[in-house]
């Protein structure tokens, strides 16, 4: 088990701002590892240039091996690394079934050529649609698939949006506070959720949170960051019992 | 006095030609999200191309040498359009292929340029790129300038009976715009019809999705593109001419408010906005041929209520009078059991079932 | 005085006349007003309607007050009838967009309607036509011989736009009028209306760009297509602007004056380009200005990069 993802020494700059400077860190494979920092730290910002939003100025971004900085982020999807929003985008007016159905990488039926041609796609689709139908009734929301997305309600719009990346067969997932707005309990039932699918699924998650408390009865391991810069690591209980941490949280 | 025949064919044969400009921005817009403004360009590249190839085409099978745009060339057209049956059904269907290739490459190209821009600049540049082809066009010498081309070579020119000749035509319409209904009716009931919609929901998360978004764009404009081209090339072949300012930016707001109308991501919407737009157009005309010297001129009151129409619609119905329904796939099969079922006929089979175990006395289950 | 150099500052004057006020609107209302143009026709119009009608000679004060009031009160009716609802209901700018072209439609061809009413009742042309203005005769400046209309015009547009940036900077509806602009929510909390500031906006913008078209009407005869003749030049200097930046829209105006005026010269001299392709160039600096430096806020594109694509090689 070696870290599926590296980055390696990632400047960003905006405009003479510096969102991120000379950031090192590991990713282990298998592990629910944590990104924390007050606010403006540059979390966002890392998960950016991690997912193919931004190319870093300097540096690199290794996933399993593999140079990713640079790439599109549909690019990076494919790689099987996938990212999901603080404010979950979910594609509104369709239907919880066809946003899940949209997950899945490099569908027969999704090229222009082949399109109208059903019998080249339909046995693919079939089998998409019965392995996300398992996975909606093992979750429990199976009987949403006709639903509208925009008439869901919010703690089944997360689900959906967290779903996404999983069903794509993503093996790295980047979680922008999974628990945001949520209350305790739910917040803690989607860490479990989590953890279980870590362990049944073999993912990885690397996820950014506010809410240390349940961050850290979960997560292996712990980087901190602050006005982009690393300022410390650790597992959670040395992160939590770090000065520095605890005066840039109080100061920043 | 009024011939109502030849109204019906002329409001017909527009409505076709329509219904595929409407088909086609429907795809851009309505499924994928990308305001086509520019529509009208499209539109006339396909008909110009296709004066262009079936002017020469004619004039150099039968060994004249004149320019295309030349009072000579129209003359020499005259002669000879209808003496070959075959070569004008061949032409035809050359210049429409040739003009569905070139519409749709420039559609193709037309799109990188306006990737990275956001929907306030994206709308002036497509609109000023639909103006400036018109403007460049009324200087382009080769396609006749201003004054275009005359004599295009109607592919039933050789029928005799004028009647029999715009029915036949008609019904070639027709045929193409069945076709085109379903192509793209087969392709957005797929999952790429998804994706696109994905992208008209939000491209970013389209994006992060796995989906290459500006190659599904790029993609979309050459076919759909090179779909109005053929309708170009249609009305070129219906008029037997072309000129630059038939394909002013009104005809692409004319295009807009039948999708508007009919409701995005809805085929039949399509059609039923051009339906209706093409019979005002029409019916407007015929006012004004009939009631000479009215206080307001019908024309008017036909830009006036699209106008209107346009405005009511997006403020009382934005997503237009028909109803979007979800991408029909197998995937819904897998839900929904047996009774997902949409085909057609088997619906019909069932329902023929009930009726026959009904007829036979037997309980109907 | 060449012809080019003062066709160059009329256009300049005339374009920023138009242009300016299409700016401020989308830059408070976050609208691309596509009846725009349709203020410029009306505002060209008001006069002509005027002197045809009374078939009298004007005061030019008269005749800009009847245009500034024309456009203005189209604007804001347009906006109480069109953009205020559609704004209620959250329509995304596109919609809106799409809006203001029914609007655009709709009226420009009412207004067709209605000269052609007018032309029969007062059995004068009226679709190509200019007003008759007190304001005739030759000046001379600086050696040359100048028109008094030009001197008019330059000077009406130094007076309006200076008191529209006096009345940004100095007055507080003007600062309401910012602070809208930038920051609608924040706005609304320090308790300016914001409905208020929308239809001061309006007002101006409609007003001001009849003005313009006044101010065209001046040297050319003018039809009911007056406005979509020039209001892709028009968006041209207002995108190079940034279509937020009210200094950079003039500067555009400049820009797109120039190129039409003086570069297409240059063109047909050396190159043998015809003069009625003008509008070419300016569609070209539209669509060079939108690559090369996409002014801020056309962002809302895409973050992805063009390159030749292939999987990454482990390293």
């Amino acid at each position: 088990m070696g870290p599926i993802l590296e980055v390696q020494g990632v400047s960003k700059s905006f405009g003479g701002v510096e969102a991120l400077k000379d950031v090192t860190l590991k990713v282990e494979e298998g592990s629910v590892t944590g990104l924390i920092g007050p606010n403006g730290s540059g979390k966002t910002t890392l998960f950016n240039v991690i997912a193919g939003f931004y190319q870093p100025d300097s540096g690199r971004v290794l996933f399993e091996g593999r140079r990713i900085d640079g790439l599109n982020p549909d690019e990076v999807y494919n790689m099987g690394l996938a990212r999901t929003f603080q404010n979950p985008r979910p594609f509104s007016s369709m239907t919880t079934l066809e946003n899940l159905m949209l997950s899945p990488r490099g569908q027969i039926g999704e090229s222009l050529a082949k399109a109208p041609l059903r019998r080249l796609w339909s046995g693919e689709e079939f089998k998409i649609a019965k392995n996300i139908k398992d996975f909606m009734s093992r979750v429990g929301i199976a009987d949403l698939y006709k639903m509208r997305v925009s008439d869901l309600s919010g703690g089944h719009i997360k689900m959906v949006e967290t779903s996404k990346g999983i069903l794509g067969g993503a093996r790295l997932i980047l979680l922008d506070e999974p628990a945001a707005g949520l209350q305790y309990a739910v917040g803690r039932g989607v860490f479990e959720y989590i953890n279980s699918l870590r362990k049944s699924l073999n993912l990885t998650f690397f996820v950014i949170e506010h809410r240390i408390d349940l961050l850290f009865d979960f997560a292996d391991y712990i980087y901190v960051l602050h006005m982009g810069r690393l300022l410390s690591e650790g597992k959670p209980k040395e992160v939590a019992s770090d000065p520095e941490v605890i005066r840039a949280y109080i100061g920043g | 006095m009024f011939d109502v025949v030849s109204f019906l064919i002329s409001w017909l044969t527009l409505f076709g030609i329509y219904a595929i400009l409407a088909l086609c921005l429907n795809m851009e817009t309505g499924y994928t999200g990308m305001a086509n403004f520019g529509l009208v360009a499209f539109f006339g590249i396909g008909a110009f191309m296709t004066g262009y190839l079936s002017i020469s085409s004619f004039l150099s099978y039968f060994g004249y040498n004149y320019p295309i745009y030349s009072l000579d060339a129209v003359i020499a057209m005259g002669r000879v359009s209808d003496k070959n049956p075959i070569l004008n059904i061949g032409v035809f269907f050359l210049s429409l292929t040739f003009s569905f290739l070139v519409s749709g490459s420039v559609g193709y190209l037309v799109s990188y340029p306006t990737l990275r821009v956001g929907p306030a600049f994206l709308g002036i540049t497509i609109l000023s790129f639909g103006e400036m082809t018109r403007v460049f066009m009324r200087h382009f010498q080769p396609t006749g300038g201003a004054y275009g081309l005359l004599g295009v070579p109607n592919p039933f020119a050789w029928v005799q009976q004028p009647t029999l000749k715009g029915l036949l035509f008609l019904l070639l319409t027709f045929a193409i715009l069945a076709a085109a209904f379903v192509y793209f009716e087969v392709l957005s009931n797929s999952p790429y019809g998804r994706v696109l919609r994905s992208i008209r929901e939000d491209e970013v998360s389209s994006l992060c999705i796995g989906k290459s978004v500006p190659a599904v764009k790029a993609k979309l404009l050459f076919v759909a593109s090179g779909m109005s081209g053929v309708a170009g090339s249609l009305l070129a072949f219906y008029l037997g001419s072309v000129s630059p300012d038939m394909f002013g930016t009104a005809v692409t707001f004319e295009v807009w408010s039948m999708v508007i109308l009919g409701g995005r991501g809805n085929h039949v919407g399509a059609l039923l906005g051009a339906l209706v737009f093409s019979l005002l157009g029409r019916a407007s005309s015929a006012f004004n041929f009939l009631f000479p010297g009215l206080a307001i001129d019908p024309n008017y009151v036909r830009w006036m209520l699209m106008g209107a129409v346009i405005v009511i619609i997006l403020m009382y119905r934005p997503k237009g009078i028909l109803v979007e329904k979800p991408v029909r796939t197998e995937a819904w099969r897998v839900f929904e059991g047996e009774e997902g079922r949409m085909v057609f006929h088997r619906k019909i089979g069932g329902v023929i079932k009930k009726a026959l175990w009904w007829l036979m006395g037997r309980e109907v289950r | 005085m060449p012809t080019e150099v003062f066709n160059t500052i009329w256009y300049i004057c005339v374009y920023s006349l138009m242009a300016v006020p299409l700016t401020l609107s989308n830059r408070v209302s976050k609208v691309l007003n596509f009846a725009h143009g349709v203020y410029i026709t009306l505002g060209a119009y008001a006069a002509i309607l005027i002197t045809a009608g009374s078939g009298m000679r004007i005061s030019p004060i008269v005749a800009i007050l009847a245009a500034f009031l024309v456009g203005a009160s189209t604007a804001v009716v347009t906006h109480i009838l069109v953009f205020s609802p559609l704004m209620k209901r959250k329509s995304n700018p596109v919609t809106l967009m799409i809006a203001s072209m029914g609007a655009w439609i709709f009226i420009k061809y009412a207004f067709y309607a209605l000269l052609d009413i007018l032309q029969k009742a007062w059995s004068t042309s009226l679709f190509y036509a200019t007003p008759n203005l007190d304001l005739q005769g030759q000046v001379e400046v600086m050696g040359f011989e100048v028109n008094v209309k030009f001197l008019f015009v330059v000077a009406l547009t130094f007076l309006s736009l200076s008191v529209l940036a006096l009345f940004l900077t100095k007055t507080k509806l003007g600062m309401a009028l910012r602070a809208v602009a930038d920051n609608p929510d924040l706005a609304q909390i320090s308790g300016i209306s914001n409905e208020r500031v929308m239809l001061i906006t309006w007002l101006i913008s409609g007003g001001l760009a009849a003005v313009g078209g006044f101010a065209w009407s001046l040297f050319t005869y003018v039809s009911p297509e007056a406005g979509d003749i020039v209001i892709l030049q028009v968006f041209a200097c207002s995108v190079i602007g940034g279509l937020t930046s009210l200094t950079m829209t003039l500067a555009g105006s400049v820009v797109i004056s120039s190129a039409e005026n003086l570069f297409i010269l240059l063109l047909y001299r050396y190159l043998g380009v015809e003069l009625s392709f003008r509008p070419f160039l300016s569609f070209l600096v539209l669509l060079m200005t939108i690559l090369i430096r996409p002014p801020a806020g056309a962002g809302g594109g895409l973050p992805y990069r063009l390159r030749l694509r292939g999987l990454p090689r482990k390293v």
